[in-house]
């Protein structure tokens, strides 16, 4: 069988963070989307971290920003998923949805 | 929103030891400003800082081998030819005093200032790698930038 890089969950929550954000994702945004949705505290660096990550994956491209005074002149990046992004995610939705297949106890939410 | 007044040491961390992550430290201010507190920013610097410590190594594994070989080999050396004699004549000395033996002193001789080093040793070089002039052209500035800095160039959309 060949050998699949899947998403690991950070990495799956950031890339779904992403696409919920569309042109508005940077830093911030996503750090926020994944503490309020995904209800556990971050780190901005590990953020990155992953973002860079999946940028070497080619599965996320980015831009840099224009600078801006708020953020004592320096730019934000914005963040975009690929089309290749895009289809890991689908895929990994795909490969949880058959795990979860056949585990009724965990149909309800709860385990 | 609060004033622009943020954590100075801090930012001044980052920009040193962070892998001058320009953006990364952009997003701190904009977040602090939005109300976030200085132990929030301090946790953020310094989680930035190990988490770029780490990429630097799984990325870097040759040279991060060649930097461990290299330093241990210079501190044997260097233990062997002057450290070992002085902690011995420094035994003595504390024999002659009165004050007993130094024990395990290969113990103290062998970890606090190896690992000392290792500490020092990255500080200097994430200083004089955020030092380097941004227009650093040339074999020499490239092969140190691309040691220092893990930020590759970004692809437009």
């Amino acid at each position: 069988m060949m050998k699949r890089d899947y998403l690991g969950n950070f990495e799956l929550m950031v890339m779904l963070a992403l696409l919920r954000l569309g042109e508005e994702a940077y830093g911030v945004p996503i750090l926020r989307e994944i503490e309020e949705r995904g209800g556990r505290e971050v780190a901005l660096g590990s953020v990155y971290a992953t973002l860079g990550r999946l940028e070497e994956k080619g599965l996320v491209s980015s831009k840099l920003g224009e600078p801006t005074p708020e953020r004592g002149g320096r730019a934000k990046r914005y963040f975009r998923v690929t089309a290749q992004g895009l289809r890991e995610v689908c895929e990994a939705k795909r490969a949880l949805k058959r795990l979860w297949r056949g585990l009724p106890q965990l149909q309800g939410g709860s385990a | 929103m609060r004033s622009s007044q943020r954590p100075i040491v801090a930012t001044w961390v980052l920009t040193r030891f962070g892998n001058g992550n320009e953006v990364l430290a952009g997003d701190l201010v904009e977040e602090y400003q939005r109300g976030r507190t200085a132990a929030w920013y301090w946790r953020q610097v310094l989680v930035a800082i190990l988490v770029g410590c780490g990429h630097e190594i799984r990325t870097q594994k040759l040279l991060t081998m060649r930097a461990v070989i290299t330093g241990w080999a210079a501190l044997i050396l260097y233990g062997h030819l002057i450290g070992l004699p002085l902690y011995k004549l420094y035994s003595r000395v504390l024999m002659a005093l009165g004050l007993g033996p130094l024990r395990f002193w290969w113990w103290h001789y062998y970890t606090y200032p190896h690992n000392l080093g290792a500490v020092c040793r990255w500080f200097s070089q994430r200083l004089a790698c955020s030092s380097l002039p941004s227009n650093t052209s040339g074999h020499d500035g490239d092969r140190v930038r691309g040691v220092c800095a893990a930020d590759k160039p970004s692809r437009d959309f």
